[in-house]
C-alpha cells in the first residue's frame, strides 16, 4: 500500500490549477474520478511519486491542508517564488532542524518550504 | 573560479582561487574572508591569524592587513564584503528584532568593535547559506536582489555566531566589572587565535599564557569559564576537527594525518578519535567517501 493523492480543497478548479502550475511549478495531470460525483486533478513536482490531488470544495467544507515542501536552498525558492507573485506569511526563519518559510493559498491551504540541514557534518 | 562581483549597493564578493599569493591590503568595507579547501594566514600587525575551511575571519573596514596563501593544493579564497549603508540598515532592523534577546542595547557600533576581528568557527547556517550563495555564484547568479538576500542571512548568522562566540562569553567570565571581562575575553581571544593558527605545533601552556599576556593560572582558570573547556582540551577538539576534514577531503594515509594535525602518537589519536565522534578514523574515512 502506497500513498498516491494528497488532497487539498480549493473554491474554484482553474484558478487552483494556476496557482500550482504557473506559481509554484507544479505539473498538471488529466483530471480523474475518485467516485461518481468527485473529480481530482493531480498535480506533481519533480516526477515525485506523491501527488497532490486538487479537489474542489463544492459542499463548501473549508477543508485545509498543511503541505511540507522540501527544498534544498529555501532562500532561493523562496525568492524565486516571491518573484512569482506568491506572500510569504512566514518569511525564512532558523528551526532546529533548518531553514523554513511559510505561504498560503487563497483557500487558506497552508505551504512550508522547509531546507532540512544536518548540522552535525562539519 | 575567480570573480569580484560589485553590487549596486556596494556590496562585493571576491572570490579568487590560488595555491600561492602574498598581498598587503586595506579592508575596503567591514568584511567576512573565508578559506575554502586549504588556508590563508593573515597578518594584522603583530597577530597571525590562520583561516582554515572550517574558521573564518572578520575584518572591519580600513583594517591593514597582510594575508597569504602558500600551498600545495589552491585554496579558494572567498570574501563577502558589506558596505556601510547594508550594514546600518541591517543593524537597526536586527536590533529591533532583537532588542528583547540582547543583554544591551545594540547600537550601530554592537558588532563594529575591534574586538569582532578574531576567527570563528565555519559552522551552522552561515556553512550553509555561503555554500548555496557560492554555488549559485559559481554558477553565474545575476539577480542581485537574491545574492542580497544571501548577504543578509549571512549577517544574521554571523550576529548569532558572534553572540555565541564574544557577547554570551563575556557574561560567563566571573568578574563584576564588565570592562574587565570584556578585558579578559580579549585576551582569551588571543589565545584562541593562536591555538587556530599554530594548532599542529607543539603548545606550550607558558607560551600560549604568555602570548594572551594572562598568567597560567589565570589563562587555566578563565578559559574555562568562558570556553567550558581547558585550552589543553579546546586544542585537541580542533586537531580531531581538523583530522576529520583531512579524512574526508584528502587521501593522505591516516598516520600522515595523525602528525599534520599536530599529534605524536597515532594509538592516541585513534582513542580520541573515536572517543568524540563514536566511530575510528578509518571507518570514517570509509564511509564519508
Amino acid at each position: 500500500m502506497n500513498i498516491k493523492y494528497i488532497s487539498v480543497c480549493v473554491n474554484d478548479m482553474e484558478e487552483g490549477v494556476r496557482f500550482f502550475n504557473e506559481k509554484l511549478g507544479f505539473n498538471v495531470d488529466e483530471k480523474i474520478m475518485l467516485d461518481d460525483e468527485l473529480t481530482c486533478t493531480p498535480i506533481q513536482l519533480n516526477n515525485a511519486e506523491l501527488c497532490i490531488g486538487l479537489v474542489e470544495d463544492k459542499l463548501n467544507t473549508g477543508f485545509k491542508t498543511r503541505i511540507v515542501l522540501a527544498t534544498d536552498d529555501c532562500l532561493k525558492d523562496y525568492h524565486n517564488l516571491k518573484l512569482a507573485g506568491v506572500s510569504f506569511e512566514k518569511q525564512p526563519r532558523y528551526l532546529s532542524n533548518g531553514l523554513s518559510a511559510e505561504f498560503s493559498d487563497s483557500y487558506g491551504n497552508q505551504y512550508v518550504l522547509l531546507e532540512e540541514r544536518n548540522y552535525n557534518e562539519l | 573560479m575567480d570573480y569580484i562581483k560589485t553590487l549596486q549597493n556596494n556590496n562585493k564578493i571576491l572570490s579568487e582561487t590560488r595555491a600561492h599569493r602574498f598581498q598587503t591590503q586595506s579592508a575596503s568595507d567591514f568584511c567576512i574572508k573565508f578559506a575554502l579547501g586549504g588556508n590563508e594566514l593573515y597578518r594584522l600587525g603583530k597577530r597571525e591569524l590562520s583561516v582554515y575551511s572550517d574558521s573564518f575571519l572578520i575584518l572591519n573596514k580600513g583594517t591593514q592587513y597582510t594575508s597569504k596563501i602558500d600551498s600545495d593544493i589552491p585554496v579558494e579564497s572567498f570574501s563577502l564584503f558589506f558596505d556601510q549603508g547594508f550594514l546600518n540598515d541591517f543593524n537597526r532592523s536586527y536590533s529591533a528584532d532583537n532588542a528583547l534577546l540582547l543583554d544591551q542595547p545594540a547600537g550601530d557600533n554592537e558588532f563594529g568593535l575591534d574586538f569582532s576581528e578574531t576567527i570563528y568557527p565555519f559552522s551552522g547556517d552561515l556553512r550553509f547559506n555561503v555554500t548555496h550563495l557560492k554555488n549559485n555564484l559559481d554558477n553565474g547568479l545575476q539577480d542581485e536582489l537574491l545574492i542580497n538576500e544571501y548577504m543578509h542571512h549571512c549577517l544574521i548568522n554571523y550576529y548569532e555566531i558572534y553572540k555565541a562566540e564574544i557577547s554570551n562569553k563575556v557574561e560567563k567570565l566571573k568578574f563584576r566589572s564588565r570592562s574587565t571581562k570584556i578585558e579578559i575575553l580579549k585576551r582569551l581571544n588571543l589565545a584562541k587565535d593562536y591555538m587556530y593558527t599554530n594548532y599542529n605545533k607543539n603548545i606550550v601552556l607558558e607560551d600560549l599564557a604568555k602570548h594572551s599576556c594572562l598568567s597560567v593560572n589565570h589563562l587555566l582558570r578563565t578559559f574555562k569559564q568562558a570556553f567550558n573547556q581547558s585550552p589543553h582540551q579546546f586544542l585537541i577538539q580542533l586537531r580531531l576537527q581538523r583530522a576529520k576534514i583531512l579524512l574526508k577531503t584528502s587521501k593522505y594515509p591516516i598516520n600522515e594525518v595523525v602528525c599534520m594535525v599536530g599529534f605524536e602518537c597515532p594509538s592516541s589519536f585513534i582513542r580520541l578519535f573515536k572517543d568524540r565522534y563514536n566511530i575510528t578514523p578509518m571507518k570514517f574515512r570509509q564511509t564519508a567517501a
